[in-house]
């Protein structure tokens, strides 16, 4: 199992990724908390760690963080 | 929160094989500790709420293509790999008992002392809560509990308001007159007049949400 740590603006929708291997969660979560830290004045920042088996179990599962709402629907109309 | 980490990497291994189990398609599983700014809004947002009362710190996502028959029996397997430790499993319908629009299943289990909540949500209880969480990206967190929405530049209240009340709507429309409208009695994708309804709500907004 992977984590992935998710920087994410809610307002503008940009975010950047990060991907740990298995094993690595901890170390994420720490990356989580300095990220917290120096994003802590901006309540726009969402900073979260995902444990998922890929990427694209992320997009299925919290695609709110990768796509607008148009792609979203895009997407679910297959 | 390295706990709650923990305990979320011990219980995924519970749910390997669950749509097999139940005859359903392949499940998407996702699990997150939760972050600290919804804590703290969680917090600020019930004043009765503590932290060790709070039940979704640690979380599991599962979402499929499944009927709303093999929703509760995902719900119903799901009770059966935690048994109680120390608290017995607890399954939330919020189907029948909505949330502000939200529906899904929710089974809360306890590994080692820590609580999870594993969220079961069918492919259109997922499309409508991800664009709910989207729209609050843009219109103010607190859309998601019936306050007044904060529309960005270009965008009028009366607009955002009429946003927010077409996905009430769809909710209302699918759960309680026809469920299988949604998709969710034959889930090979999401049914078309949800998908159209909640397309048509966002195209009329006319800014890139």
């Amino acid at each position: 199992m992977r984590n992935f740590l998710v920087v994410y603006n809610r307002r503008t929708g940009e975010r950047s990724l990060r991907e740990y291997p298995e094993g690595c969660g901890r170390e994420a979560i720490r990356e989580r908390f300095a990220q917290e830290r120096l994003h802590r004045d901006d309540p726009d920042i969402e900073v979260v760690v995902l444990g998922s088996s890929s990427r694209e179990e992320l997009l299925k599962t919290h695609s709110r963080y990768f796509r607008s709402a148009e792609e979203i629907l895009e997407h679910a109309a297959g | 929160m390295a706990c709650h980490m923990y305990a979320l990497e011990l219980a995924r291994p519970r749910l390997d094989g669950l749509a097999e189990a139940v005859g359903a398609a392949p499940l998407h599983v996702t699990h997150r500790p939760k972050t600290t700014t919804t804590i703290i809004e969680k917090l600020r947002r019930e004043g009765d709420m503590s932290l060790a009362r709070m039940q979704d710190l640690a979380g599991i996502r599962i979402v499929g293509a499944f009927t709303l028959t093999e929703q509760e029996r995902l719900a119903d397997e799901i009770c059966q790999r935690f048994p109680a430790d120390p608290r017995a499993p607890k399954t939330v319908d919020r189907r029948a008992d909505p949330r502000y629009g939200y529906r899904a299943v929710h089974v809360i289990v306890s590994l080692d002392g820590i609580t999870i909540e594993v969220q079961v949500r069918t492919m259109a209880q997922h499309l409508w809560a991800d664009l709910m969480e989207r729209l609050a990206d843009r219109l103010g967190r607190q859309i998601r509990y019936g306050e007044p929405p904060a529309p960005p530049p270009g965008m009028s209240q009366k607009d955002a308001q009429g946003i927010v009340n077409g996905m009430m709507a769809v909710s209302d429309e699918w759960a309680t007159k026809a469920p299988d409208i949604s998709g969710d009695e034959h889930p090979d994708r999401v049914g078309e007049q949800v998908w159209e309804a909640l397309s048509r709500i966002f195209k009329r907004s006319g800014i890139d949400l």
